[in-house]
């Protein structure tokens, strides 16, 4: 979070951010059956907390018997799911950083059962695809670029070269005994 | 320079006026820069789709320079990098004025009046500004509506010799563009899918001893498949001035790819993401041979700058992969009894399947 943001600014902010969530809701409803399809997957029957530079939102279904997506403030200490910052999204659709890059970095933080991780990586594939040619996504982007924190990072170099994750450090995580199993 | 022929090639061909005007139309312009000397080359186009109010443009930039040009601190020049970018926005209705042409809206500025075109593009997100201003050069050529081998059509028009000065701002830097620089334009305007198309078409440079320039535009048609392929036609120009046509099979198009697969660096960003476990063949080397009776031309293409534009299409899941290829070029030709070898020239290609 912005340190110098003041609380009207933070309260401003979230309120923003719920709007926005709101939003990208509404259009994968109406849009894209299979998009609607994962987020009822991924949301139904818990509560997962997302947090962009700092802020953190709750998406909820709690109702076993009816699909209804609550999106609000989540509290301070709550346990975070799904964890970025918007200048990873920029980059990201930017095309300076591939998504790949942006987990392999640990600019994207990602926590879930291995099924809800898939689930929402086709969510997103789904959103990413759709993301160029549908008026609504197009608009809502551009909405939450404009209205969004748009600090300029640090960045010196824009290349497309570095678009692409160096997977090196992540294979040498990993043992060599289990690197040398034949699938 | 024939007035009448640039309107026919520039004027914008949309029927955006009109109600009924199918959302499958498109009409882009299209500059190729390169400085032969520090062999930076640029690509821009602008893309219109469908209509004002449902459609979209599409603002397309792309800067391959020497690795280390802008640090100043280049080693060779086999290595290169690439900045730029591909944005859709929504074509928004009062924005465009078809005569003269001018298009206005986001931090895009087009226009063309009285054969000069002004071209400001900014991107701030990326830290990037394209300001440019040209003439034409070259004799123009205009081909009003060739079929598709899938479907639709698409016209094309060239005008291989441009003017053009101005600048280009990459994170501040400047690369100053001037009369140094050749510049290629083209058009394409015509109803069809995105997916469902294919072509090879490249613009190559070269300077002789003597100072006269050269210029060869190349296109061919093909189904995303490669089991069809349309007529190919290879356009000499000595100077401004068109001087031989090859057409058909007298032109031999022959790839050379490197043996293992790669991932391209690929845009707009939604796509690098959507494609990142894709690896693909990428061409080393584009090698033609086109000779008649009369005469023959042999040009060698070396690539050494691949990035790939993946365009959906605006109604469903297929996409056209625009593979941009440049690089360095040699020629061996002989044309109307004169024999010519260039070595130190440049190349711009998009081969799309």
């Amino acid at each position: 979070m912005y340190k110098e943001d003041s609380i009207i600014e933070r309260s401003k902010r979230n309120k923003l951010l719920i709007s926005l969530f709101k939003k990208l809701i509404k259009v994968i409803r109406n849009d894209n059956d299979y998009a609607f399809k994962l987020l009822r997957e991924v949301t139904s029957e818990r509560e997962t907390i997302i947090e962009l530079d700092g802020y953190k939102v709750s998406l909820a279904s709690k109702d076993k018997n009816k699909y209804i997506l609550i999106a609000k403030k989540a509290p301070r200490n709550a346990q975070v799911y799904f964890k970025t910052t918007s200048s990873t999204l920029r980059e990201i659709m930017n095309g300076t950083m591939n998504i790949d890059k942006a987990v392999c970095e640990e600019r994207i933080f990602i926590k879930a059962p291995i099924n809800d991780v898939i689930n929402v990586f086709k969510l997103t594939s789904a959103l990413l695809a759709e993301g160029s040619i549908n008026t609504s996504l197009r608009n809502l982007w551009k909405e939450f670029n404009d209205s969004w924190l748009n600090e300029k990072n640090n960045r010196t170099n824009y290349s497309l070269n570095g678009q692409q994750p160096d997977y090196t450090i992540l294979i040498n995580e990993i043992p060599e005994s289990v690197l040398l199993i034949k699938v | 320079m024939n007035n009448q022929l640039i309107h026919l090639v520039e004027e914008f061909k949309i029927p955006y006026n009109d109600s009924n005007c199918p959302g499958d139309w498109k009409d882009w312009y299209h500059y190729i820069l390169y400085n032969p000397h520090s062999q930076i080359r640029i690509l821009y186009n602008l893309c219109f789709n469908g209509t004002p109010g449902t459609g979209y443009i599409t603002d397309t930039l792309l800067i391959t320079l020497p690795k280390g040009y802008l640090q100043k601190t280049i080693t060779s020049f086999s290595e290169f990098e690439t900045f730029g970018f591909s944005r859709n926005h929504n074509w928004e209705s009062g924005n465009i004025l078809a005569t003269p042409f001018r298009f206005i809206q986001n931090d895009i500025m087009f226009s063309i009046r009285n054969n000069i075109t002004y071209i400001v593009s900014d991107n701030n997100e990326v830290n990037i500004k394209l300001d440019i201003r040209g003439i034409p050069l070259a004799e123009p050529i205009f081909v009003p509506e060739r079929q598709l081998l899938e479907n639709g059509s698409v016209g094309w028009g060239i005008i291989p010799g441009f003017c053009m000065t101005g600048s280009i701002y990459i994170d501040g830097k400047l690369i100053t563009i001037d009369k140094e620089w050749f510049c290629y334009h083209d058009r394409n305007f015509g109803r069809f899918r995105w997916g469902n198309i294919g072509y090879i078409w490249f613009v190559s440079y070269f300077t002789g001893a003597d100072k006269q320039t050269w210029t060869y535009v190349l296109h061919r048609g093909n189904t995303t498949d490669f089991a069809k392929v349309s007529s190919p036609i290879l356009f000499i120009y000595r100077g401004n001035v068109l001087a031989k046509i090859f057409l058909s099979q007298s032109i031999d198009i022959q790839f050379s790819w490197h043996k293992s697969e790669k991932s391209p660096q690929i845009l707009p960003g939604s796509m690098a993401s959507l494609f990142n476990d894709r690896t693909i063949l990428m061409p080393s080397e584009i090698n033609i041979l086109a000779q008649d009776e009369n005469d023959f031309t042999q040009i060698k293409m070396v690539i050494n700058s691949f990035t790939e534009l993946i365009i959906p299409d605006y109604k469903e899941k297929q996409y056209s992969f625009v593979k941009e290829l440049s690089g360095t070029a040699s020629v061996s030709q002989n044309i109307e009894n004169e024999n010519n070898n260039f070595f130190k020239g440049c190349f711009y290609a998009e081969h799309v399947h």
